[in-house]
């Protein structure tokens, strides 16, 4: 359409923009497809501005003698390496058949499921690990229990990753694949679909677990990131830190290489979904719905059993301590959503330009995984304090800016974002090149395409990136310590603040109150949602 | 339609600046910024008497030095250029002296802090002291009886507790100025001794000193090292546990008090000398003495409730707090770092 006016018999105005002017202005949206000059210079720009705030501090790192790597720090990374192996292949071995069932079958308790799986993202790992000790007592110390509290916390983002994969898959091929083989066939052909972003979102989890000491602390196992919070907290040795926070970035980033190497490029070849028809669920009968009501039920079980253990106190006494809990949830509800939202926005924003300056080339995705295993890992008082001395040392009229809210979302929205990328890189790589080209042949606009198209298309994996971006920051609770503006607290913040001391009926009651408003809250937009679309 | 959608994207955005704005627009002189280090539930209280009684608003940012998080101090530190904060209200007179140190502080006497005992303040006034904490022994009254109670902190490396004793982390919060009070009352050698029994005991590293009063509560440890303010938690959750001070015969029960710190070039310093002359007041003292957190009053003549004891029930450790914190420093990078490595 050339015509932006009104048009009619001449009684008013008629504005018509000539075809050479509008032609002169439209941006073809080949040039998503194309080679461009634009695209290093993007990725380079974006994974930039998430280090920018750590140059302080690893500028200090150059001038420190301290010794990083001795025998304890190496056996501590030893740790964390064994820790994230085990959570990523549990995570990874339970997430995605929940993911799979979950977007091909109908079966008693999934929306249930589908809620209580989003459970642990609402809490820190420390949190849960402390819901364990108070269940089960000593009996989880070591690697096992910090690795039973990541999986079940990294879980989720398999399962999503896993679902949203699978309701990529076009209806044709899981009727055809269920002609060919019945329900088994169908069952492959969704795991092998589904399993490259679920083995992504794994190891990304377990990228961002690697650089949180809580767990470890629990359960009494020295970790490289209980290492590095005793440089920062007991020594007071920023520099110390930000050479050992290095060095762990730079082994995972080595020992991530081959999952990105594998992944990327079939990020790009899972191109099967042409077809804009979605298939329906189908009910999960006989063995199936067995098997899958069993797995549910366990993996139910080892994300409410922690979560249980935190919140017993609750029931048992101390009734009298509940208004004072939703007192704080009233007083920090407001800033709480803004984080949350704030940050999902950022993260969606930053990840879904990423995708679009990767683009398909198998290099670039690769070099975009490493570099995301990278940013993850990094701890995150290594970004906070920086920025606060980058804040510190700019004009007091940026502080609306630099020590708002909104700094606070931006950081959080940049230690998540990779989370987002890679979500946004698979919906990217399932839209067909064709589109492009038949709308670029067409005189389509790359406005009017990416408005009628490709937004449409993204919006699913948008809206999950949002979600888990949104909440993966709620619980990231370093980085609100540090960078919340004074009476601008969080509520898993004033849970934290108060857990201490406090008397545990308190703790349970903040645990409650939270938990339960999330899932109330995620169950309606679930509903929400599913309603939409019928 | 189009015309619809760029309208409320514009008012979201419109919303979303006012909502990061809002709160700098009524920034100024009518509000105090105080970080503390004070557990919510007890410092809360006294912030929002003191914004009752005098109408400045107050922006708490707690923490707790319990949690092992990267902290406020360090905050503190990286914000020292321009600082957010006008006070920092410590649970601990050793990280109000590593600001001293850091050149965060500002030296202010107030008026307020006649009557509290010099001993517990920095000599050059960049932080007062007042109501304390103590560290206790705790036990569960289930393991051990009256009679066999510890009495001494050197108790938890007697064989008849072995296996059953526990410590917090001696790298963090206030075990780490016990860890360093205990090397300036007994000597390097007597100390390092201290900690290697300990570890011949098989005594338990614990992550906190909540982790310490959770442990002898559930029976899992018969004995443990903690503050006041945890075991008196424990007590009042009705929990098997019975408190001991320390050494009433011997080197004595370290004290730790509570310090206000004045912040160096803070946005309202004025509103600052105000909350700290407010924190020194008898009252407050009194407050918190009455809360959850059992703190002992310094002065002589604050009305303490029954079950707070009195400073003059207890015999104080002999300890000079302002150079605690150069001891500790030397300590976590060395022989805490390594024993606390042998003790995981």
């Amino acid at each position: 359409m050339i015509v932006l006016g009104n048009q009619d018999n001449g009684t008013r105005n008629v504005k018509v923009w000539p075809i050479r002017r509008k032609e002169k202005q439209l941006v073809s949206p080949l040039i998503l497809e194309l080679p461009g000059f634009w695209r290093w210079p993007t990725i380079s720009a974006l994974f930039l501005l998430t280090l920018v705030p750590a140059l302080p501090l690893l500028t200090e790192a150059s001038g420190t003698a301290a010794t990083v790597a001795g025998n304890v720090f190496a056996a501590a990374l030893g740790n964390t390496l064994v820790v994230a192996a085990m959570a990523t292949i549990t995570a990874f071995a339970f997430g995605l058949p929940i993911g799979v069932a979950l977007s091909v079958y109908e079966f008693p308790g999934r929306r249930f499921l589908g809620s209580a799986l989003v459970l642990p993202l609402l809490l820190p790992p420390f949190l849960l690990a402390l819901g364990w000790t108070m269940l089960l007592g000593p009996s989880l110390a070591g690697p096992f229990g910090a690795a039973l509290v990541f999986s079940v916390w990294i879980m989720p983002l398999v399962a999503f990753a896993a679902y949203a994969a699978g309701k990529g898959l076009s209806a044709t091929a899981i009727e055809a694949a269920r002609l060919a083989g019945g329900e088994r066939r169908v069952v492959i052909l969704m795991a092998r679909y589904a399993s490259v972003p679920g083995l992504a979102a794994a190891g990304l989890g377990a990228a961002l677990s690697i650089s949180d000491p809580g767990p470890g602390q629990v359960f009494g196992l020295p970790t490289a990131a209980s290492e590095i919070l005793t440089s920062f907290a007991a020594l007071n040795d920023f520099g110390l830190a930000a050479r050992q926070s290095l060095l762990v970035a730079v082994v995972i980033v080595f020992v991530a290489a081959p999952l990105a190497w594998f992944t990327a490029p079939r990020m790009a070849r899972a191109l099967m979904a042409r077809e804009v028809r979605q298939s329906h669920r189908r009910c999960a009968r006989g063995l199936l719905s067995l098997a899958t009501f069993g797995l549910g039920f366990l993996i139910v079980t080892a994300v409410l059993l922690p979560i249980l253990g935190l919140t017993f106190p609750a029931t048992s006494n101390g009734a009298e301590w509940f208004p004072r809990a939703l007192s704080e949830a009233a007083r920090t509800a407001g800033n709480t959503v803004l984080y949350a939202s704030g940050a999902g926005l950022i993260a969606v924003f930053l990840g879904f330009v990423l995708a679009l300056a990767v683009g398909r080339d198998a290099g670039r995705q690769r070099f975009v995984i490493a570099a995301c295993f990278f940013v993850l890992c990094l701890p995150p008082a290594l970004l906070n304090l920086g920025l606060i001395r980058i804040t510190a040392a700019v004009p007091a009229w940026t502080d609306p800016i630099f020590r708002s809210q909104f700094a606070m979302c931006l950081v959080l929205g940049l230690r998540v974002f990779p989370i987002a990328a890679v979500l946004a890189l698979r919906s990217w790589a399932s839209a067909a090149p064709s589109w492009t080209h038949a709308a670029a042949l067409h005189g389509v606009s790359l406005p009017v395409y990416a408005r009628r198209i490709l937004v449409p298309h993204l919006l699913p994996a948008a809206t999950a990136a949002f979600m888990l971006c949104g909440l993966l920051a709620l619980a990231d609770i370093g980085t609100a310590l540090l960078l919340h503006p004074p009476g601008a607290a969080s509520f898993p913040l004033a849970i934290f603040t108060v857990m201490a001391n406090a008397p545990e009926a308190l703790v349970a009651w903040l645990a409650l109150v939270y938990v339960g408003t999330a899932a109330i809250f995620l169950l309606g937009a679930s509903r929400l949602v599913e309603g939409r679309r019928t | 339609m189009n015309r619809l959608l760029l309208i409320g994207v514009a008012a979201l955005v419109v919303i979303l600046a006012l909502t990061v704005w809002w709160p700098w627009s009524g920034r100024g002189a009518g509000e105090v910024v105080v970080y503390t280090s004070v557990d919510d539930v007890f410092a809360r209280p006294i912030a929002e008497a003191f914004q009752k009684e005098t109408g400045v608003t107050v922006r708490l940012v707690p923490d707790t030095e319990e949690t092992k998080s990267t902290g406020l101090v360090n905050r503190l530190i990286a914000e020292k250029n321009r600082p957010q904060a006008d006070v920092f209200w410590s649970g601990d007179p050793v990280r109000a002296e590593i600001l001293k140190k850091q050149g965060v502080a500002k030296p202010y006497r107030s008026q307020q802090a006649e009557g509290l005992p010099p001993e517990f303040s920095d000599t050059e006034g960049y932080w007062t002291g007042f109501s304390a904490r103590a560290r206790v022994l705790i036990y569960n009254t289930n393991s051990i009886a009256a009679v066999d109670a510890p009495r001494s902190v050197m108790d938890l490396t007697d064989p008849r507790f072995q296996g059953r004793a526990c410590i917090a982390n001696p790298l963090f919060g206030t075990t780490s100025m016990h860890a360093a009070a205990l090397f300036a009352a007994l000597g390097e050698q007597d100390a390092r001794r201290f900690f290697e029994d300990f570890l011949a005991n098989d005594g338990q590293l614990a992550s906190s000193n909540g982790d310490v009063r959770r442990l002898v509560a559930d029976g899992r440890c018969a004995l443990g090292v903690t503050d006041t303010d945890d075991a008196n938690v424990a007590r009042m959750e009705g929990k098997p546990v019975e408190i001991v001070y320390p050494d009433a015969e011997g080197m004595g029960t370290l004290i730790i008090p509570n310090a206000a710190v004045l912040i160096a070039n803070g946005p309202n310093p004025d509103r600052g000398k105000q909350f700290i002359d407010y924190l020194l007041r008898p009252q407050t003292e009194q407050a918190l003495a009455e809360s959850a957190a059992a703190q002992i009053p310094l002065r002589g003549g604050v009305l303490s409730p029954e079950g707070v004891v009195t400073l003059e029930r207890i015999h104080p450790m002999d300890v000079e707090y302002t150079t605690l914190a150069d001891r500790l420093e030397m300590l976590s990078r060395g022989f805490l770092k390594d024993w606390v490595d042998r003790a995981r």
